[in-house]
């Protein structure tokens, strides 16, 4: 097996693992914003690496240049469409897992709020 | 309509053309060959976008000034937002494959006092990308975030990227 095979295999296999993680994490936690921590993030790396991953074996340089555009997109769209997707929740009033907290430490100085961190 | 797209290429000859050599080179790195038939199809359709677009040249008014200081600054930004990409990752791996699930869930409104567009916009989407954090909502100066844990959304208040992001901005207003 050829070096640049095996670091895609490794690569990939990596994707893999946090893509898994994201679809557990959608099964297992309890509400709309939590899910979209687990989905938001280990879709941006699991797809990142698998794309990585690919740039190790495709032939010929113009299809590198478009996995690695392929990459910068789903860099860039992720985090936007998770955080439309909370906005949105947000905004309609999904309501929050039990036991969440809401604080706010808009008015607060940041050493009140340092203090309270340790709670 | 076709005097018309005309007119307005030769009102912004200057810009026509950069935008010319940049769709080019964008069509010369998706084909990836030189010979005349790719040549001469991105000629003729590059063209065609550059006529038809030519209202989106960049012209000297609304420009960015992108100096070599920022973008040190940026590159820098990149480098450790890859680096929490990457711990952001472990740390909800760690959290959703624990039988316990170990999460303590909530909202944190604070305050954010970064003013100008673009690092606003870095800063919301670094926090959906990295350790425990989403964003849910920045109006004005008022930043809501959603924290998987307590310690983790109360972290937001003192964090590195925001002093990496606020030397952009000042590098912006002092360019």
């Amino acid at each position: 097996m050829l070096l640049n095979e095996i670091v895609a295999i490794v690569l990939m296999l990596g994707g893999f693992f946090f893509l898994m993680v994201g679809a557990v994490g959608l099964v297992r936690l309890p509400d709309v914003y939590n899910r979209l921590h687990a989905l938001g993030k280990s879709d941006t790396l699991g797809s990142g690496l698998i794309i990585l991953g690919l740039v190790f074996v495709v032939p010929g340089m113009e299809n590198i240049v478009k996995l690695l555009l392929m990459g910068a997109l789903v860099l860039t769209i992720n985090p936007v469409m998770t955080h439309l997707i909370t906005k949105t929740a947000y905004v309609r009033g999904t309501p929050l897992a039990e036991g969440s907290f809401v604080v706010s430490t808009y008015y607060e100085e940041e050493e009140d709020f340092f203090s309270e961190e340790g709670e | 309509m076709l005097a018309q797209l005309m007119a307005r290429f030769k009102r912004d000859m200057k810009g026509s053309a950069f935008m010319f050599v940049l769709l080019m080179g964008f069509w010369l790195l998706l084909s990836g060959s030189v010979d005349w038939q790719h040549l001469l199809m991105g000629f003729f359709l590059v063209s065609l976008l550059t006529l038809f677009w030519n209202q989106l040249t960049i012209d000297e008014v609304g420009k960015t000034k992108i100096t070599w200081r920022q973008f040190r600054i940026f590159l820098r930004y990149s480098l450790f937002l890859a680096f929490e990409v990457l711990r952001a990752n472990f740390i909800v791996a760690r959290i959703v494959l624990d039988p316990k699930l170990p999460i303590s869930p909530g909202l944190i409104v604070t305050r954010l006092a970064l003013k100008k567009d673009l690092p606003r916009v870095f800063y919301s989407n670094s926090i959906t990308l990295t350790p425990g954090t989403i964003s849910v909502d920045l109006e004005g100066d008022r930043l809501l975030v959603h924290g998987m844990t307590r310690h983790h959304a109360f972290g937001v208040r003192s964090w590195y990227m925001y002093d990496i992001l606020k030397d952009l901005e000042e590098a912006e207003e002092s360019a």
